[in-house]
């Protein structure tokens, strides 16, 4: 029993940072209505600017975090700006596309700079405590607390205040919105941006948890996949299940499987739900929401 | 208020129009224009519209709006210099209520900052309560005008087409535009709905905001318009007051065909 409330408590952790990465990856499909392929880098590389700020200026961890946040906020805004939003103007297909290509930029450069050998991040966090038979560090504990707090505020941001409608109305029919005033392509930038913050967020928080290796944007990115589509495409709540659900399913099927196929789960959980109910959990029947 | 300058459009080499001109004048203190324009299909009028509101490139000319140049400004800084336009089909957001349809158009003149949009409601200040009751009234204030005030609540993708294009005419009201461009507000419309369509065209036009409409329905552009430009072959052919329009032999050769004859 103790293994089974250790493994939920990892998968506690494990699911809210994937929750962080779905949320802003459906945000981003939920006013472009295309698939930011290059999200998964934009996590990759909150984790990598983390370690080189600290490894090369030999910043603090928490200063650390904070400026490669702004840092990949910045290199988001920039891609936002000069590739997706051009490109989105054609074809849904063209802007994927094109994102698919900031992936392929980013991954490489980080190898070409940082090589392929694993780098970790060392936290001050890293303290050891005991809730009963679980144990816990302060930094999972943080990943937990923040994920909850991020997830909800773009809850709360998107569906109750005046940003979050026009990020709606875009999403729910773009010329109405132009027709009333409001600067799409400002919105697109600034939705393509807060994306990027919630990636590099939780790619700054879990650098302390596991090691870092140029290709962790695309594992993450298939698994942020399968969570968005579990959840609901486009819905906030949606990503935030999903990934709770498959962090604490992956972590509790370790008991039980091997852990090399615990990959896997995400892709059985997402066969099975397209099966059953392809509109996902939280979902319509068609539309998009947010 | 508006002046289009030989403004001329082509598309992959197929001339649409050429050496347009129209103006709608700013008269304070008088009474504002209601102007329409008439054509064939395929004539360019929407394409006209497309240009002035940002949704699509001239060739050349110049599109000035209370002297400010408007031609490369993107739809929503049109809308915010006062020109507002409403398209053939309604554009409504099918699953607001009539009012909160309204209410996204009027929140955009009480210029909330971004840090304003960013956390209202959830964190409300007093300026910013100020701005939504302002917004709000505006908003019924124009669901009175089009006679929707009995349909505020209803989800604007369940009502009747004649009340869409309503919709879509109070969206625009509700931006507080100093000129209204109506693209066949009533094309699809009963006559009875047409008729309330026209007294609404003049009720807003009493109401000081300039009107320029493309319309196919001749009593309606007849009736209802001071002023007439009438575009056929990628060129205005004729301009002047619905009882020239009507007798003109070009437009009558362009509308009925060569030797017939109108009676207006």
């Amino acid at each position: 029993m103790d293994i089974v409330l250790q493994q939920a408590a990892n998968g506690l952790v494990l699911g809210m940072s994937y929750a962080l990465v779905a949320t802003g990856l459906t945000l981003v499909f939920g006013v472009l209505r295309m698939m930011n392929l290059s999200h998964g880098e934009l996590y990759m590389l909150g984790a990598y600017i983390l370690s080189a700020l600290m490894q090369y200026l030999g910043l603090p961890y928490v200063v650390g975090c904070v400026l490669s946040v702004l840092l990949v906020a910045l290199i988001g805004y920039f891609f936002g700006m000069t590739v997706v939003q051009p490109a989105s103007h054609l074809e849904p297909i063209n802007a994927m596309l094109a994102t698919f290509g900031v992936s392929t930029l980013l991954s490489n450069l980080v190898l070409l700079i940082f090589k392929a050998t694993p780098r970790m991040v060392s936290s001050p966090f890293q303290v050891v405590f005991q809730i009963g038979p679980v144990f816990l560090t302060i930094q999972k504990l943080i990943v937990v607390g923040m994920g909850l707090l991020l997830n909800l505020g773009v809850y709360l941001v998107i569906h109750h205040t005046t940003f979050g409608k026009m990020i709606w109305a875009i999403s729910e029919q773009r010329t109405a919105a132009e027709i009333v005033g409001i600067d799409t392509k400002r919105m697109h930038n600034l939705a393509f941006t807060m994306g990027a913050v919630l990636a590099a967020i939780s790619g700054v928080l879990v650098s302390a948890l596991y090691s870092l290796a140029p290709n962790m944007g695309s594992g993450i990115m298939t698994k942020c996949f399968a969570i968005v589509v579990l959840g609901g495409l486009g819905s906030i709540p949606g990503a935030i299940i999903g990934g709770l659900l498959l962090g604490l399913a992956e972590s509790l099927f370790t008991i039980i499987i091997p852990s090399q196929w615990t990959p896997a789960i995400a892709f059985v959980l997402l066969i099975v739900l397209l099966i059953l109910k392809p509109e996902g959990l939280i979902g319509k029947s068609k539309g998009v929401k947010l | 208020m508006l002046e289009i300058r030989n403004l001329s459009k082509s598309f992959q080499g197929l001339q649409v129009f050429s050496g347009i001109d129209l103006t709608v004048e700013d008269r304070p203190g008088e009474k504002s224009p209601l102007i329409g324009v008439i054509g064939p299909n395929g004539a360019g009028k929407t394409t006209l519209f497309n240009i002035f509101t940002g949704y699509a490139k001239a060739d050349g000319g110049s599109v000035i709006f209370d002297g400010k140049e408007l031609l490369g400004k993107k739809p929503h800084e049109i809308v915010r210099a006062g020109l507002t336009r409403t398209f053939q089909s309604t554009l409504a957001f099918r699953q607001l209520t009539v009012k909160e349809n309204v209410l996204v158009a009027a929140y955009l003149h009480e210029d909330f900052s971004f840090l304003e949009r960013f956390i209202y409601p959830l964190v409300s200040l007093k300026l910013t309560q100020k701005k939504t009751r302002d917004a709000q009234e505006r908003a019924e204030k124009v669901l009175s005008m089009v006679g929707m005030l009995d349909d505020m609540d209803m989800v604007s993708g369940n009502l009747p087409y004649g009340k869409q294009k309503k919709l879509g005419i109070a969206m625009g009201l509700a931006t507080e535009p100093k000129l209204l461009a109506l693209d066949e507000p009533a094309a699809g419309l009963n006559p009875h709905e047409t008729a309330e369509t026209m007294e609404l065209l003049q009720e807003i036009n009493r109401g000081g905001t300039a009107v320029l409409v493309i319309e196919h329905n001749m009593k309606l552009i007849m009736t209802a318009c001071e002023r007439i430009y009438v575009l056929s072959g990628g060129r205005i052919i004729a301009e002047g007051l619905p009882q020239e329009i009507a007798k003109n032999e070009r437009v009558i050769e362009v509308y009925l065909g060569k030797g017939m004859t109108a009676h207006a």
